[in-house]
């Protein structure tokens, strides 16, 4: 298979030109107590200069505790919480949201309304799933420069994605793939995630992944690789808490000992959420409550990298928004002492048959919410009359 | 020790043409007791299959709930492993179902029942896939709308019209609607009667429609592009379906300014004229 044939690099402008709409918190109506004006001290300042300049976490906004925006919660939304007789101006469910940056792109209709509506009230950060920063693909500058667009149109706090690759051939798995974490990997990405940084005129905050298999090849381990990413291309990271919970379980390292190696100063944001257990294995499948040990993780880390913006994270089975304000209170009790949450063991009664799928893309902006697929069994004979095999694209230039 | 690229790419032929190349497998990845290479590599081959066919399911929603489960997997399966996903969104996978679908229809007598019957998942796809993307379609809802009427429109005979980005006509061989409608709703849907029409998908105040059009009406929407101006398109329609030119006035001048405030078509500006068109808004 040929490689992709749309990733010509654009001429884009000069990596340390200074950009006026950089990093800072711009969201003017931001109210949150916890921005502290040194938070915003980063303004006109480029990617290169603030990674030498100061610690991330230092300068990019705390903006308390957050979920991600879902399609699913719009009504309630607009019911309740943008609702201006509703409204108290004071007293909102969450801190900020979460958007999944490609759920946004080219897409203009309901959703992006919404979206400028929530904007008006509350911080936006962006994440993002497409980058592929690992791939040994050529960036995607079609990508990146419609990722720049929404960035300028929406001003989120900061832009974050994942340290893994997500295809190769052109080819777009949608899932986050794991990289082996040796020096030529790491090389590899330093450079990229410069590239990305000079052309988005800000930093980069990369989240570690969840992960079911380590390649024999690996050098370093994941702090290390994390460690050396951030103290040379200045970006942050965005410590998922479950992720190290899950694939400290699939490899069998010490979570607590895998989160006192990171890069503490770096880590701007944490995300939680709810994993299934398989019995051999925990999948990250963001489709539950968050279990009792990621509550454990999340207060050594909250200790380590203190005020930390946290963001819950809950993408199937997705439940009403005030049961997802009340799972997410439940950082805030954390932080308190309390350890909240049931403690996550393998239950086969509980586990369905079906498969169990990951869910880093979800696909939540869809037109159709249907629970029940009903079958017609008066017309099942169409599967006769198709013959699939014989019919085949072209391969993928 | 394998390069990146060699690596990712012996990763991407295992996890999404499933072919396993099992004498590399121990020396690439870290098999133990807990849980086999073999298994933990097919944790990312199994996703990928799955994670991707939910989204079809989700797109295609009342085209799975008509088909048995298993006939829409296949289907989708088979899209899916014929074309890959190449887009950073996810909202591009699905883009080519409905003529997939149409591609591989088994060949049967033109025009014949059987034929018709097998258009089925095409043309439901197809109309499935347009309602998608009118809801992300720029739509009317930020345009300011024109006020029309058939006085301002029968002295203004140039003017252009075109559709919206979230309207789409389509001819169809069922009707569809009670089976759109019940699967919103959460319900088992009837298979569709048999019955050709043509069909408007459009969205007005952020919801997607349907509406069901006269021949003419379709013919004149279709050729809405911004190019021609509404008279020119009226003698084409009357034309084209043997319709009284007198007839088909009386109909387009009010049914025109409807269609625009429903969001189906916008007013071109046309260089040199905008002025004169604005002007004759600002009259009203
Ligand atoms: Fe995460």
């Amino acid at each position: 298979m040929a490689t992709h044939t749309n990733n010509s690099a654009p001429n884009h402008s000069a990596p340390n030109s200074s950009n006026s709409n950089n990093n800072s918190n711009n969201n003017s109506n931001n109210n949150n107590s916890n921005n502290s004006s040194s938070n915003k001290s980063s303004s006109n300042k480029n990617a290169t200069d603030t990674a030498s300049a100061s610690h991330l976490a230092d300068q990019l906004p705390k903006l308390g505790f957050g979920v991600g925006l879902r399609s699913c919660h719009f009504e309630w939304l607009l019911k309740n919480d943008l609702n201006p007789a509703a409204l108290n101006p004071v007293e909102r469910p969450v801190d900020w949201f979460e958007i999944i940056s490609e759920n946004f792109m080219d897409n203009h209709g309901f959703a992006h309304y919404m979206l400028d509506r929530v904007r008006e009230r509350y911080p936006i950060v962006m994440h993002g799933v497409s980058l592929s920063i690992g791939s040994s693909d050529p960036l995607n500058w079609n990508y990146l420069t419609k990722l720049n667009a929404l960035i300028q149109g929406i001003q989120p706090a900061w832009v974050s994605d994942h340290i893994c690759w997500t295809g190769i051939s052109g080819v777009n798995t949608h899932d986050l793939l794991p990289l082996p974490y040796t020096e030529e990997s790491l090389r590899h990405v330093i450079q990229r995630v410069n590239e990305v940084q000079d052309f988005l005129q800000r930093p980069l905050v990369l989240e570690n992944p969840s992960s079911y298999l380590q390649f024999q090849q690996s050098e370093l381990t994941e702090p290390e690789f994390i460690n050396a990413l951030c103290a040379e291309t200045g970006c942050g990271l965005l410590l998922d808490v479950n992720n190290v919970f899950v694939s400290s379980f699939n490899h069998g390292f010490d979570a607590e000992e895998y989160i006192r190696a990171l890069p503490h100063k770096q880590i701007v944001q944490m995300h939680l959420a709810g994993p299934t257990h398989c019995g051999s294995h925990i999948i990250d499948t963001h489709d539950t409550e968050v279990p009792r040990q990621v509550w454990q993780l999340y207060q050594l880390a909250q200790q380590l990298t203190p005020e930390c913006s946290t963001l819950l994270e809950w993408d199937a089975n997705i439940p009403e928004f005030p049961q997802l304000v009340s799972e997410l209170n439940k950082a805030r009790q954390a932080l308190t002492g309390e350890l909240p949450g049931k403690e996550l063991h393998y239950q086969p009664a509980q586990q369905n048959s079906g498969p169990v799928v990951s869910t880093p893309a979800h696909h939540n902006l869809q037109a159709h919410n249907l629970n029940e697929h009903h079958n017609l069994n008066e017309h099942r004979n169409l599967d006769e009359h198709y013959n699939l095999d014989e019919y085949r694209y072209a391969e993928a230039e | 020790m394998q390069k990146l690229n060699e690596l990712q790419h012996w990763f991407g032929r295992a996890v999404i043409r499933r072919e396993l190349d099992y004498d590399t497998l121990l020396e690439t990845i870290v098999d133990n007791e807990q849980l086999s290479a073999e298994r933990r590599l097919g944790v990312y081959a199994e996703g990928y299959q799955l994670r991707l066919l939910e989204c079809m399911r989700a797109e295609y929603a009342c085209l799975d709930a008509l088909l048995s489960r298993e006939l829409f997997d296949r289907f989708a399966l088979n899209y899916l492993s014929a074309r890959p996903s190449t887009s950073y969104t996810l909202f591009d996978l699905g883009g080519e179902f409905a003529l997939f679908l149409a591609n591989t229809r088994p060949p049967m007598p033109e025009g014949s029942e059987q034929q018709t019957a097998m258009k089925m998942p095409e043309q439901l796809a197809q109309l499935e896939r347009y309602r998608v993307m009118s809801i992300r379609g720029k739509g009317s809802e930020h345009s300011e709308i024109p006020t029309l009427d058939a006085t301002i429109l029968l002295f203004q005979p140039n003017f252009l019209f075109k559709r919206t980005d979230t309207s789409f006509v389509m001819a169809t061989d069922f009707d569809f609607s009670p089976a759109i409608e019940a699967v919103d709703n959460d319900q088992q849907p009837d298979f569709p009667e048999q019955k050709s029409q043509h069909l408007l998908i459009y969205r007005q105040g952020y919801r997607v429609k349907l509406m069901t059009l006269e021949p003419w009406q379709a013919l004149f929407l279709q050729s809405c592009d911004g190019h021609y101006s509404w008279q020119a398109q009226q003698h084409l329609v009357s034309e084209q379906l043997q319709l009284s030119g007198g007839d088909l006035l009386s109909q387009l001048i009010t049914w025109l300014p409807q269609m625009v405030s429903m969001g189906v078509l916008e007013l071109v500006e046309q260089e040199g004229t905008i002025g004169s068109q604005k002007a004759v808004f600002s009259m009203i």
